[in-house]
């Protein structure tokens, strides 16, 4: 496979790579970066998605990319919301609105919550149900959930959980308003009724962090983080509902191919004309798991606000626990974009890929209009978080996107091998690392070693223009999902 | 009959990939590839029968008795396998057996050992019922009915599987469920996708299925 390079940090990939490809494919990331996602047929899987229909400018990846199914993961694809654009629900994938949160506090590492990182650990594992078939803090009447499918944070924030600080620091208020809790069906709501409020499994986690370097002090004062200061970052997304979701409009969309006469070079990018009905139903669908994924992080943070408090004794607004921003990494929305010089709607699909608008964006927070978008980087477990913000420039690189993770090298099964559980749990130990109980198969799937080097992707998205460096954190308490 | 544990060793292990392939529909050609690594496996307990018949175990008549190594042991529904395939984020499994019902019943079973979801025969019966635009479509539908079953089932995991009628764009099946050890050591899989499916009929009639797990 033929990559043209267009500078140190950016890759072409030509039409006519794959059969069908309307625009070309953009990678983003340093030489070994790419040279990794070649071997991985992730490149392939770029090239696949420039052949949907409607695309417009290219078929973006992030410099965490890797192989997916349908789009690779770290993907970005626009498509022509006024024209003949489709909308793709594996190009959003399974974890519907999967993203990232962060809570800041006012407490220090050495001083204040390393005496009592046991203690604290041992909290949060307890107050954060995870794994498989883990039900959730809240379990919701039919009613209730159906409210939270449509309001999102907000319903619970009527319900005396969390604070309006919480709506206001989420992407889109913590709600998206063209929710259509009808549309989601009777099986995803039987899946997701008693799973408010849990982390999952995989890759998701609930950590406390320590700020290791601030790089942005500007950007990091308005965030209000500085170094020393203990964080939670928590990474999970919509749960059973948003993954029955997708399998249900993944499903409804491959019965339309035929008829519609669309084709695709893998049968999971199927997908159906934003103007189709399928569509404008699953779009309802999708923002409605979007919701149940915000309302399932806030109410995992209103646990950490708890244990805080719990072995702190003090009160969380005494502590200074606030939400720093909470975003999402697998997602498609309609946003306007300048094409050519011209503004234009888009249904911009990021699988494994954050939004991150610059400077100025009417839809930022009145505080962080100035700085940009904050745009949160979980490390894999054990190792840096990142916290960037949004430029002005990315918005003409990846309509405004940049990346989500570090991104996996390896398999599962490879990981297993390479080590055991116990003794990576004595390794992050020996490293400082405090975790919470859980399977040591499934923490060694996740071993850091499995991942790309997040500093080099870092280090890419900067370097390509995508987003800027404000915060290094790392962790020193862990519970896994 | 001796019960007794090995403890976990690492050795250098070399072996050769071999990749049948058919070129243009007429004949079969090799690809292989020799190549070396350390090899760990993990500790272990299990027993043997005494050595008792030198001829008989070497001429390959095991006497190990089998013992559960990471996933717990199902009862094999039918003829044919499962195996599980390697993917950077997510995982595969390549299925087969005499027919496509019997491929697409493995399926379901390498579904179940993977997501840790297994359970000793007995419990309820829970009929099952999907339909697709062709038999990948079929098998896809079938796994995330599974998948969906298992995610609802409180503390249960599949018992056995039978596929009960196929039609080339409907099936029906006994799925039977009963309560299972919960030790959490199994995967939470999201859904199975449509990425590099396939089911294929064999000329000899047996039959061969490949699917992606997003976990």
């Amino acid at each position: 496979m033929e990559l043209e390079r267009v500078n140190e940090y950016e890759w072409r990939v030509p039409i006519g790579t794959v059969a069908g490809m309307r625009v070309p494919g953009i990678v983003f990331g340093t030489e070994e970066l790419i040279q990794r996602a070649v071997e991985d047929r992730a490149i392939q899987q770029v090239a696949n998605v420039a052949t949907l229909p409607g695309i417009v400018g290219a078929s973006y990846a992030m410099p965490d990319i890797h192989w997916g199914y349908g789009f690779p993961i770290g993907g970005v694809a626009a498509t022509d919301a006024d024209g003949d654009g489709v909308i793709s629900p594996g190009g959003v994938g399974f974890d519907i609105a999967c993203g990232v949160r962060l809570v800041r506090t006012d407490l220090t590492w050495e001083a204040e919550v390393r005496p009592r990182i046991g203690e604290l650990v041992s909290a949060l594992g307890n107050a954060t149900p995870r794994g498989t078939g883990a039900g959730g803090r809240l379990h919701l009447s039919r009613t209730d959930l159906l409210r939270v499918l449509r309001d999102g944070v907000g319903f619970l924030l009527d319900r005396g959980i969390g604070s309006p600080r919480d709506v206001e620091y989420c992407e889109d208020g913590g709600v998206l308003e063209d929710a259509l809790p009808d549309e989601v069906s009777e099986r995803a709501l039987t899946r997701g009724a008693g799973q408010l409020g849990s982390l999952g499994a995989g890759n998701h986690f609930l950590e406390v962090q320590v700020v290791d370097a601030i790089l942005e002090p500007q950007a990091a004062n308005v965030m209000g983080l500085f170094e020393g200061q203990v964080c939670v970052m928590i990474h999970c997304g919509s749960r059973g509902l948003g993954h029955q979701v997708c399998t249900d409009y993944v499903a409804t969309m491959d019965r339309l191919m035929g008829p519609l006469g669309i084709e695709v070079p893998d049968r999971q990018l199927v997908c159906a004309p934003l103007t189709n009905e399928a569509a404008r139903r699953y779009v309802g669908a999708m923002n409605a798991a979007a919701n149940f994924a915000r309302a399932n992080r806030h109410v995992l943070a209103d646990g950490v606000r708890a244990c805080f408090e719990a072995v702190f004794e003090r009160s969380a607004r005494d502590l200074g626990v606030a939400l720093v921003y909470d975003v999402a990494h697998n997602l498609a929305k309609l946003e306007e974009h300048e094409v050519d010089g011209r503004r234009r709607r888009l249904c911009v699909h990021r699988k494994g890929a954050t939004r991150a608008f610059g400077p100025g964006h009417p839809s930022l927070p009145d505080a962080y209009r100035a700085i940009g978008q904050p745009v949160l980087i979980p490390g894999s477990m054990g190792t840096a978080s990142f916290v960037l913000v949004g430029t002005a420039e990315a918005e003409y690189k990846a309509f405004a996107s940049t990346c989500h993770g570090a991104g996996r090298v390896m398999s599962r099964t490879q990981a297993r091998k390479r080590i055991g559980g116990h003794e990576l749990a004595r390794q992050l130990e020996a490293e400082g690392i405090t975790l919470a109980p859980g399977s040591p198969k499934l923490l060694a799937e996740e071993a850091p070693f499995a991942y790309k080097d997040v500093d080099e992707v870092e280090r890419s998205c900067e370097g390509a223009g995508l987003a800027r460096t404000v915060a290094k954190l790392r962790p020193v308490g862990v519970v896994k999902g | 009959m001796t019960m007794h544990e090995h403890e976990s060793v690492v050795h250098p292990h070399t072996h050769a990939h071999v990749v049948h392939y058919q070129r243009q529909g007429t004949t079969w050609e090799h690809l292989a590839a020799i190549h070396g690594h350390e090899h760990n496996h993990p500790a272990v307990e299990h027993d043997h029968e005494a050595h008792q018949d030198a001829q008989k175990e070497h001429e390959r008549e095991g006497h190990a008795r089998p013992c559960p190594p990471d996933d717990r042991l199902i009862r094999i529904p039918s003829a044919g396998g499962f195996a599980f395939l390697e993917h950077t984020a997510d995982v595969g499994i390549r299925a087969w057996g005499p027919s496509i019902s019997d491929a697409f019943e493995q399926a379901g079973v390498g579904l179940a050992t993977l997501m840790g979801a297994t359970a000793e025969p007995s419990g309820r019966t829970e009929p099952v019922h999907v339909e697709g635009i062709d038999l990948e479509g079929l098998l896809v539908a079938f796994l995330n009915e599974l998948i969906y079953l298992f995610e609802i089932a409180d503390g249960e995991g599949l018992a056995s599987l039978k596929v009960t009628r196929l039609e080339p764009t409907s099936l029906d099946a006994d799925v039977q469920l009963a309560p299972m050890d919960t030790s959490g050591e199994g995967l939470l899989v999201k859904a199975a996708t449509y990425h590099q499916l396939e089911v294929s009929e064999r000329p000899d009639g047996t039959a061969e299925a490949r699917v992606y797990l997003d976990v």
